[in-house]
């Protein structure tokens, strides 16, 4: 029921504050009187504000070796986030080797020179901390919360394997199996998954990097080889390489003490550029019907490949998908699932990727509906995009769900420094992070109709129909 | 704008924070203290072992103070001031869930959700939605077994105009007949999509209804969701029902969290509830469950499914009981996060899971469930039931030692730091408080008797608790798995799209 996830690591952002009381804008029983500029009669508006103190609050140095290290302190709470970025993701695969990026992610849980298998998890456990590490196509992370007082444990552990990591066969096999049961769990056994999955590939067919899934294809992942591994961390995991980022209460100055102690002697790399140009001229677009035994009813997913994220048409493009599929306000969801009942649930967003993008809209059908009925209903949505500027109360709107992400969604240390690492890995700035509110708001109605027109062409579409796989006979017993 | 950026991000281990708690001394693992002065350099090339950095000492953060009021009618107020940010989170909450259906599964969920569909206060359901979405905020019904929880959150300055949209959709819903008819529908599609399609929502129905069974009558925590004939032929009639006789301020309690004073937010409440009327809700009688007799297999049919969502449950005590802070150690031993037994023996050790664990499912009145839970290919699913199964025995009978406990106790602690980080949290664990019915110090008291139990106690709590006969239940594809599970006790095979209907059985092999 709860429509709108905000996955831990889902897109648009939100961005915390420093500890401090922010002047309050007038209260209103009117919410868009309210909420609808960024100034105030009473003061500059809080999450503005925030976002300007929190840039404020962001160090960033170079070790000599390459390492960036981006400090975020933050008083309010005494924890600590600690992240490593590295600059690989799944689009750094090969022919072939489509889920090692992930796989590998999974290795740096193994063990490194002096933390034997099993101890990072019970290490950082025994200190009343948590870990994880994802994998995307635009890069890896490995993170860990702390007690403000186990700062040293986490840089400790990262450093560790950063320098040292140490893998074997037994490990790689058990890996190997884990990550295939991850697969069976998000992809196999999971409706419309595949669909999707498929919808990327198609949609990312001319540009290699992004033409396969993160998680890979099962083949690919039984054929993985040992050597790979030494192969890949040699390739891509050096200092020089990565963003340590450290969110939280701590004090600066002992922190990059401890930097410098665990991280300082690690060894620069040479590492390869990444440098692969999409086609200047798009593909056309293409048509694919996925069978899907988990589905109950017939799922459509579009797709329109757009710039990168952080481009000026991307952040249109991006209030568009908000105006599209977010919340039960938006224009699909009022339509298609609350009045006409043609769809279970709808939406739409953009990947946010630091190459080529793409902007997905995707419903899953009511078992009354059909497949031509919805994608008119789509058609009729972006020609409306398209033509007529959106407006200026639903844009408002938009805009305003999109800066009480920003208030909310980084009030954590860790999605704190989840998001500066990625911001100083893609685009060289972390605080770029705390700017971007701004472009946002500055959108205009003109910006979405203009960006709308230029890239959701009928004839650059891809579509991946979902159909619902014919259930096998009753045997009776 | 990426909502559903989990979507290509796969993440290494999937970490599940167990309730928690905080405060030092417990770690003390091993390592000298470097000198703070000379840090010692980490020689590249050296083949000498460095040692993990000592524990600190955490420092303390007791959970932030509850303060209470009540308007006149019996309406409770509980606020949480907190003014690091300017953000307030609100919860409504009314201590009726799905466990006050009685013999109409679906009820809570559906009325529940038409207070917000069906429009309110006067405003339209778009001009509803409108109003909260313009605030940047969702706008959230969440029915769970024991309460019903509407939700949304502000940034500062926005406190009267949330109060006003709570107040519009708790107390004067329009229940539009229309409206009615399109979220019934909506429902039906869902059950129906989750019959289908979620292995977890399957393998759950059957699940509960194992656990809570009662040879006469229907236990209130049995459903877990509704099936599809059920909800068609819910009326509106028992939505209005339902809500007059539960929406009640004797019954219900505002949460509100973050930059607010209590002084303000008893003002504005005052404002927008204090013309809410109501008599005292019905509560629903709760027998305890008969634990089965013998172990059971009940296999939830996927025809042709590569995977399979495993679950062994069993009956726990009250969430009320002495023993809890025990158990909470006791499970954070066998199967909590990536340091429990399960993770590192079914996952790290036998290879047969991504995503294992156990867990405790907390309800308001009578027995909790114990749940541990695996995903496993289906060739492998045999293997992975047998490795549960031992994992639950050696809990049960075998001492944990020293280092797991003081871990598992370290971690309930000192990881409760986390959940007071953010306002939504804050306002999560008090509603729990008020669901449950625990003390205002609740959380404080239970982290310190974490941090004091005795490895023995854990022992004594964990063989009292675990040593139960389970019931397992399996959502595969029962074609291959049949056979095989009938190793662990006589198979009863269910289709999921029939309203768990038995297909067909296995006796118990010899």
């Amino acid at each position: 029921m709860n429509r709108r996830s905000l996955g831990f690591l889902g897109g648009a952002a939100g961005v915390l504050f420093a500890a401090a009381v922010f002047a309050a804008p007038p209260s209103t029983s009117d919410p868009r009187a309210a909420a609808s500029s960024t100034s105030t009669a009473a003061g500059r508006d809080p999450t503005v504000l925030a976002l300007e103190r929190l840039a404020l609050s962001i160090q960033r140095t170079t070790l000599e070796n390459g390492l960036r290290v981006v400090l975020n302190t933050d008083p309010s709470s005494p924890t600590v986030a600690v992240s490593v970025t590295y600059d690989v993701g799944s689009r750094n695969e090969g022919p072939g080797q489509s889920g090692f990026a992930h796989l590998f992610e999974h290795m740096m849980f193994q063990g490194s020179k002096n933390v034997k298998k099993g101890e990072h998890f019970s290490l950082i456990s025994e200190r009343g901390g948590t870990l994880n590490g994802t994998t995307s196509a635009d890069r890896t992370n490995y993170f860990e919360a702390m007690p403000s007082s186990e700062l040293a444990l986490a840089l400790y552990l990262e450093a560790d394997r950063m320098r040292w990591l140490n893998v074997n066969a037994e490990n790689f096999e058990n890996q190997r199996a884990v990550v295939q049961e991850e697969y069976r769990m998000r992809v196999e056994n999971a409706p419309y998954a595949r669909g999707m999955l498929r919808l990327g590939e198609i949609a990312f067919s001319d540009y290699p990097p992004y033409a396969h899934s993160t998680i890979g294809s099962m083949e690919d992942l039984a054929r993985a080889q040992l050597s790979w591994v030494q192969e890949f961390y040699q390739r891509h995991y050096a200092p020089n390489n990565a963003v340590l980022t450290i969110a939280g209460d701590f004090d600066p100055d002992r922190a990059l003490e401890l930097v410098r102690q665990y991280f300082g002697p690690a060894e620069r790399r040479e590492i390869p550029p990444f440098k692969v140009e999409p086609p200047t001229t798009p593909s056309p677009g293409k048509r694919e019907v996925v069978e899907d035994k988990n589905a109950n009813t017939p799922g459509i997913g579009w797709a329109y490949r757009i710039p990168p994220f952080r481009t000026k048409e991307h952040y249109a493009l991006e209030l568009a998908a908000l105006l599209l599929a977010d919340g039960e306000s938006s224009r699909l969801y009022t339509k298609l699932v609350r009045e006409q009942a043609v769809l279970q649930s709808v939406s739409a967003w953009t990947d946010d990727r630091r190459g080529p993008d793409e902007i997905v809209l995707f419903g899953v059908l009511t078992e009354k509906a059909k497949v031509a009925d919805v994608e008119r209903a789509f058609t009729e949505a972006i020609e409306r995009l398209r033509k007529t500027p959106p407006h200026a109360v639903e844009l408002q709107r938009v805009k305003n769900r999109l800066k009480h992400d920003f208030a909310f969604g980084l009030q954590s240390n860790l999605r704190r420094a989840v998001k500066l690492g990625e911001y100083e890995v893609y685009f060289g700035d972390a605080r770029l992070l705390t700017r971007d509110l701004q472009s946002y708001l500055d959108v205009t109605a003109e910006d979405v109709q203009r960006a709308a027109a230029q890239y959701l062409l009928p004839e650059l579409r891809y579509v991946i129909e979902v159909k619902p796989a014919v259930r096998a006979p009753e045997v009776k017993p | 704008v990426n909502r559903f950026g989990a979507r290509l991000i796969t993440p290494a281990v999937a970490v599940s924070l167990a309730l928690a708690s905080c405060q030092p001394q417990g770690a003390a693992p091993p390592a000298a203290p470097p000198p703070a002065s000379t840090p010692p350099a980490i020689a590249p090339s050296s083949d000498a072992t460095i040692a993990p950095p000592p524990a600190g000492v955490v420092p303390d953060a007791p959970f932030p103070t509850i303060q209470k009021r009540e308007l006149d009618n019996g309406l409770g107020l509980y606020v949480v001031e907190r003014r690091v940010h300017p953000l307030i989170e609100l919860r409504l909450i009314v201590r009726s869930g799905s466990a006050t259906n009685d013999d109409k599964p679906g009820l809570a969920v559906v009325a529940g959700e038409l207070l917000k569909a069906g429009g309110a206060g006067g405003m339209s359901p778009l001009q509803l939605i409108e109003k909260a979405e313009s605030l940047g905020t969702n706008l959230d019904v969440v029915t769970d077994r024991d309460s019903t929880r509407i939700g949304l959150n502000v940034t500062a300055g926005h406190l009267d105009a949330a109060l006003e949209i709570l107040s519009a959709v708790a107390t004067r819903p329009a229940f539009l007949p229309v409206e009615f008819k399109k979220l019934r529908d909506r429902e039906i599609e869902r059950v129906k999509s989750s019959a289908r399609g979620s292995a977890a929502w399957a393998a759950s129905m059957v699940l509960y209804r194992e656990l809570y069974e009662l040879p006469t009558s229907v236990h209130p925590y049995s459903r877990y969701d509704a099936m599809p004939g059920e909800l068609e032929k819910l009326t509106l009639a028992d939505c209005r029902a339902w809500h007059a006789a539960h929406f009640v301020p004797s019954n219900a309690t505002l949460v509100v969290v973050g930059d607010v004073s209590v002084d303000d937010v008893l003002a504005a409440s005052h404002k927008v509830f204090s013309t809410w009327k109501g008599t005292p809700a019905p509560k629903p009688s709760v027998s305890n469950p008969f634990p089965p007799k013998e172990r059971a297999v009940y296999l939830v049919d996927r025809p042709g499914s590569g995977q399979s969502q495993i679950y062994v449950g069993m009956i726990g005590p009250e969430r009320k009981s002495a023993d809890w802070p025990g158990l909470a150690v006791a499970n954070q031993v066998l199967g909590g996060g990536v340091s429990g037994r399960l993770f590192q023996d079914v996952r790290e050790k036998r290879s047969l899971a991504y995503n294992t664990g156990s867990s405790l499912v907390e309800v308001a009145t009578g027995p909790v469930a114990l749940v541990l839970s695996a995903g496993t290919q289906t060739a492998k699913a045999q293997d992975a039931v047998r490795a549960l199964l031992e994992n639950l025995e050696l809990i049960a009978d075998r001492s944990p030692t020293d280092a797991e406990v003081e871990r598992a106790r370290t971690f309930l602690s000192d990881s409760f730091l986390f959940r007071l980080e953010t306002v939504g949290s804050v306002a999560e664990l008090t509603s729990n408080l008020i669901v449950l019915g625990l003390p205002d110090d609740y959380y404080d008291e239970y982290r310190k008797a974490v941090r004091g139990i005795g490895v023995q106690n854990v022992a004594v709590i964990a063989g009292k608790n675990y040593d139960r006969t389970p019931i397992i239940v399996v959502a595969g594809d029962a074609a291959v798995l049949g056979p095989q599970l009938a190793a662990f006790g006589p198979v009863a095979v269910l289709n999921p799209e029939t309203g768990f209907t038995l297909k067909r059985s296995f006796p118990k092999k010899p």
